[in-house]
């Protein structure tokens, strides 16, 4: 057969490609047509949809999503469970048979559980991790982390408990801000319940790692620092006290709430808590260092709701006042900031304290906080800071009621701080080469 | 054979690479320059006789140009080392420096306690927490901002937030009597529940029954929820009633919740009203009451569409206000024939 030949006339060649084109275009819309009058059809249009759509689901990143296998953080939940059960299964031959099934998904357990509170070590919500680690064994379908959520308030309500302070946040920010910082603090201090703010002062003596250690043995459960450049908030350093994680989130779209059209007024009460769409388990271990801010028992009568919700890296937080208005739809009306977190790096342990040019600071006790120098002039600059220092905790113990005598020995509350020039090593870091495969996500 | 009266005319009038012109200086950028200005006194090619004082790492040298190495450019510059107590040094230049000319060595020691100076500055700073910076690559912050909006686009928010309460609703994780939800509202979510578990119940039967009778059942079943269950368009006709207690963009969003609810997993507002009317109950008393919103002091709850100011609202209300149409007459007198003779 002679292959369709190319009509050398460009006028006519052009007129049958259109002729061509409109033809397949008109049987598209017939076809279309066909099956919008098969569905509107009463008996079976719902079905026929139905199987239309369910065929047809369109192919979103989200859909598509690659999870990156170089680590078990990042890694797909889904062969972790195989790989857990192919182990399990393994050990099993090994052993024999015996009924050591128990003994098995304990260690497991075991594993999962090194796993995973290796990272938020210490915190004020233990009850928490326990729980997520039941959850993951149980192999929930689910991939949300509210499902814990639940099961906590149902415990929490069976059980008559005190309760529970909520724990103490500090916030500052970097040194010498300006005022859009000064207002998002603000925000964030009405977010959390705990929350209180306090001016960074610039210099020596007010580090990060020494304002966490100090804040560690004041009983904070976090820090938050606000980094500020070119007159604006960019990133959140998130610490978890006293020993805990330290995350660093990029800071983006900082809306306040003022700038919110009809925005509602925050009330007292402690929130609920959304944490939608963590997968992964370095996702999870952000979520929870999220949720160890807030009080684990939240009060529904204020109906305040703070969602964190991941997608594709990107936290989204909102916060919003809500109301059921039938079983089936319930209405928001948003309070607070809107901001967009990304995460950078997560840490463990606390941020060091060394002097730039490598010196580790003398003294890891916890009471001597002092950098030990050389040079005369700044001799006399750190004893006035000790004197300081030690000055404030004598206060502080005045004021916790305890004798001065008690200071060199660690505190009763058992509060143990990580040295100044202990450093966590990287838990996961983001690097810019990470980011060119779009269908890659690591939370 | 020197002469520096010749090379500063020629330097001075004609060219000299470390000159800087401005317009009210002239500078030199030698380095053994003891001022950083071009003139005579301070010129380093146009003296035979020199001294500088320069830090090296932290480390203050002197250095010293005489006119008897003036022919061998190579060690043209005797370097030496400065002690690093500042007192001392300061003796160490008027000893090197006897009998020099008292500009050079009043210049030197001045450069001395400046060097100093900054070399403490130096030392303090580096103790200081400095902070880290890092370089903006514009790509990198356009790809992000681009990601970031397409994943809010992606999210959305305030739909899975719904979601997620109406599943945290139902699934009782409120308790027994939960102070977040109206009453009404409550009692709806139970009856829903004890309905679900009666079908649950009737088809757990129907399975143990033979399949004749239970087909029999089942066709009888399915006809008596057709025959209840109508498909209606759109609330309007319905909430008419209950126009007082709507703000226009919570009426936005009942629309849109219309629309979303057939592809979710519970059942609709309308089946909601149909099955109460089945159970005899208050029937459609209950759907006013739940959808008035609850004195709790939260009036004046926006809808989901809330981005823009309520324009859309005043017309909304507008439409559906009793409208009285209202005709004016003018009352003139009939026009006469003279009148439109002369008009």
């Amino acid at each position: 057969m002679v292959r369709d030949k190319k009509i050398k006339n460009a006028f006519k060649r052009s007129d049958e490609h259109r002729k061509a084109k409109r033809e397949k275009e008109q049987a598209k819309l017939a076809r279309r047509m066909e099956i919008k009058k098969a569905e509107k059809n009463k008996e079976n249009g719902a079905a026929l949809k139905a199987e239309r759509l369910a065929k047809n689901i369109p192919r979103t990143l989200d859909n598509s999503r690659q999870f990156d296998a170089t680590s078990y953080l990042t890694a797909d939940p889904a062969t972790m469970r195989d790989l857990e059960e192919k182990a399990a299964r393994a050990s099993r031959m090994i052993n024999g048979e015996e009924p050591e099934e128990d003994d098995e998904e304990s260690d497991d357990e075991d594993e999962d559980e090194d796993e995973i509170e290796e990272m938020p070590e210490a915190g004020p919500s233990k009850q928490r991790t326990a729980q997520a680690d039941d959850e993951e064994e149980e192999g929930d379908e689910d991939e949300e982390v509210d499902e814990e959520e639940q099961e906590q308030e149902q415990q929490q309500e069976i059980l008559p408990e005190q309760p529970m302070p909520p724990p103490k946040i500090l916030i500052t920010t970097s040194a010498s801000p300006c005022k859009l910082t000064y207002n998002f603090c603000d925000d964030l201090k009405n977010v959390f319940p705990g929350g209180e703010f306090f001016k960074r002062p610039r210099g020596r003596g007010y580090e990060i790692g020494r304002v966490a250690r100090w804040a560690g043995k004041r009983g904070y459960g976090a820090l938050i620092v606000v980094n500020e450049d070119h007159k604006a908030p960019n990133a959140i350093t998130l610490i978890n006290l006293p020993a805990g994680p330290t995350a660093y989130f990029k800071l983006s779209s900082v809306i306040p709430s003022a700038q919110i059209y009809g925005h509602a007024r925050p009330s007292p009460h402690s929130p609920e808590l959304i944490l939608n769409n963590f997968t992964t388990l370095l996702g999870h271990s952000v979520g929870r260092l999220f949720g160890s801010l807030f009080p684990p028992q939240p009060q529904f009568r204020g109906r305040q709701v703070v969602t964190l919700h991941n997608q594709r890296d990107f936290l989204f937080f909102r916060r919003h006042r809500y109301m059921f208005t039938s079983p089936t739809s319930a209405k928001l009306q948003e309070i607070g900031p809107r901001f967009t977190l990304k995460l950078r790096w997560l840490r463990k342990g606390l941020p060091s304290v060394t002097a730039p040019d490598g010196r580790a600071p003398a003294g890891e006790n916890d009471d001597e906080e002092d950098v030990d120098l050389s040079s005369d002039e700044e001799g006399v600059d750190e004893a006035e800071l000790a004197e300081r220092e030690k000055k404030d905790e004598d206060e502080a113990m005045a004021e916790m009621g305890m004798p001065d005598k008690q200071k060199k020995q660690p505190k009763d509350t058992g509060i143990k701080v990580p040295g100044l020039a202990e450093t966590g090593e990287y838990e996961w870091k983001w690097k810019p080469k990470m980011e060119v495969s779009r269908r890659t996500f690591f939370l | 054979m020197q002469s520096d009266d010749i090379i500063w005319t020629v330097i001075n009038h004609q060219f000299c690479s470390y000159k800087v012109k401005t317009s009210t200086q002239n500078f030199c950028r030698n380095e053994y320059n003891l001022t950083g200005f071009c003139t005579r006194q301070s010129c380093p090619l146009a003296n035979s006789r020199y001294a500088t004082v320069r830090e090296k790492d932290g480390v203050l040298y002197l250095y010293m140009k005489t006119i008897e190495r003036a022919h061998t450019p190579a060690n043209m510059w005797e370097r030496i080392k400065l002690s690093n107590n500042y007192v001392k040094a300061l003796e160490q230049i008027d000893k090197e420096l006897i009998y020099w000319p008292n500009f050079i060595t009043h210049k030197c020691k001045q450069r001395i306690t400046k060097i100093t100076q900054y070399l403490i500055k130096m030392r303090r700073l580096s103790l200081t927490a400095q902070p880290k910076k890092v370089g903006i690559k514009k790509k990198l912050e356009r790809r992000e901002a681009t990601r970031e909006r397409k994943a809010l686009a992606a999210a959305h928010l305030e739909k899975n937030i719904e979601k997620e309460l109406l599943e945290r609703l139902r699934s009782k994780a409120y308790g027994d009597q939960p102070l977040n939800v109206n009453e009404d509202v409550w009692r709806q979510v139970l009856d829903l529940d004890r309905k679900g578990k009666e079908k649950e119940v009737e088809l757990d039967m129907e399975d143990d029954e033979s399949l004749l009778d239970s087909d029999e059942e089942r066709e009888e079943e399915e006809e008596y929820e057709g025959g209840e269950r109508e498909y209606v368009e759109d609330t309007d006709d319905e909430s008419v009633g209950d126009l007082e207690d709507y703000s226009g963009s919570e009426f936005d969003e009942f629309d849109s919740e219309e629309e979303g609810s057939e592809g979710q997993e519970f059942p609709s507002d309308l089946e909601v009203s149909g099955e109460d009317e089945d159970d005899e109950e208050e029937g459609g008393e209950e759907q006013p009451k739940a959808k008035k919103p609850p004195t709790n002091g939260s009036g004046g709850l926006a809808g989901t569409k809330r981005k823009q100011p309520p324009q859309g609202s005043s017309t909304k209300k507008g439409a559906r206000r009793p409208k009285v149409d209202v005709e004016y007459e003018m009352e003139t007198e009939p026009l006469s024939r003279e009148m439109l003779k002369n008009w």
